[in-house]
């Protein structure tokens, strides 16, 4: 059976309590680097799960789209220290949307 | 509906209605996985949606803790104290087949404690904001394998039912239809045959009679 990390991207401040927990912390700051963040963690493969903060999941929105098909890492959008944007909801409605053909569970 | 464009032949018929018994078979049998499907999509919905909730509210307040922890250090101190983590986090990851999707079953084992910085430099609010973050990172990987399910559930329905909609409305009515069309047409060609063959007789029975009043 293989091993596998977590990944957490997001702003520094943000993340950078779950460095403490073992977590693989991936703070970034600039667009550029959210994409370049994004790029590695898909294709190391090192890594299971990556959270992403709503913030950071709504920017990289079309870079994550790309990724959609890969079997691994499971992507999964958590609210930032804003709170919840309601991004991850939105997330699992899209879900909801499409297997079934209309947003049923609200 | 367009039928399929193939000889009105008695070969191309049974090949057509063998066919046809098949394709109706593949529906039903799709038409079985994709409700299936859809059983199992709607409880790991609902779980996510419970869960997420769940997750929001307390990784929210987690996140408020760190905000006020972070707020009484600086970046930098915070950095240093977080930079060699004692704990470390591995995760293992199976797969489940359920009804021919692979979706993933994660497992993972901690070790060490979080609390390995110097209590002296660092904001008490830390230590219970990473606690919180803890508990939260439970329900976090718990919850990324669910909803990871759903998306691979949902991708699996969206594409069984496209083919079941293809089989029923396109597939069956087409091969019925062709089927009918060539039914008609070779009966059409048996009736052709009788009347020729009628017609040929009553020539001969004629021709017969003539020569008969001749002799």
């Amino acid at each position: 059976m293989k091993e596998y990390d977590i990944a957490i991207l997001g702003t520094p401040d943000s993340v950078l309590g779950f460095k403490g927990l073992g977590l693989d912390v991936f703070g970034v700051t600039t667009q550029e680097e959210g994409v370049e963040s994004l790029k590695i963690i898909m294709e190391s493969g090192k890594h299971a799960v990556l959270f992403i903060t709503e913030d950071w999941a709504a920017k990289l929105e079309d870079q994550l789209d790309k990724f959609r098909g890969q079997a691994l890492p499971a992507v999964l959008p958590i609210p930032s220290q804003k709170g919840a944007t309601g991004e991850g909801s939105r997330n699992l409605s899209k879900i909801v949307e499409q297997a079934v053909g209309s947003d049923i569970i609200g | 509906m367009a039928r399929l464009n193939v000889n009105p032949t008695r070969q191309e018929l049974l090949r057509l209605k063998r066919q046809n018994h098949m394709a109706v078979r593949g529906h039903k049998l799709l038409k079985e996985k994709r409700d299936g499907l859809m059983k199992q999509f709607m409880t790991i919905i609902r779980e996510a949606k419970q869960l997420r909730k769940q997750m929001e509210k307390t990784l929210g307040e987690a996140f408020q803790n760190f905000v006020f922890a972070s707020a009484d250090m600086d970046y930098k101190s915070m950095e240093e104290a977080l930079s060699m983590p004692a704990k470390k986090i591995t995760l293992q990851s199976e797969t489940k087949n359920v009804m021919s999707v692979n979706i993933p079953v994660f497992s993972y084992q901690e070790e060490g404690d979080f609390l390995s910085y110097s209590l002296g430099s660092t904001a008490s609010d830390l230590d219970s904001s990473l606690e919180t973050f803890n508990d939260a990172l439970k329900d976090m990987i718990k919850l990324s394998e669910i909803e990871h399910s759903a998306k691979l559930l949902a991708e699996e329905i969206e594409k069984t039912r496209r083919r079941v909609n293809a089989l029923e409305y396109v597939f069956i009515p087409q091969q019925q239809e062709t089927i009918k069309y060539i039914q008609a047409k070779l009966n059409e060609q048996e009736r052709g045959t009788i009347v020729t063959l009628m017609k040929v007789k009553d020539i001969i029975e004629k021709q017969e009679q003539s020569a008969l009043q001749a002799a």
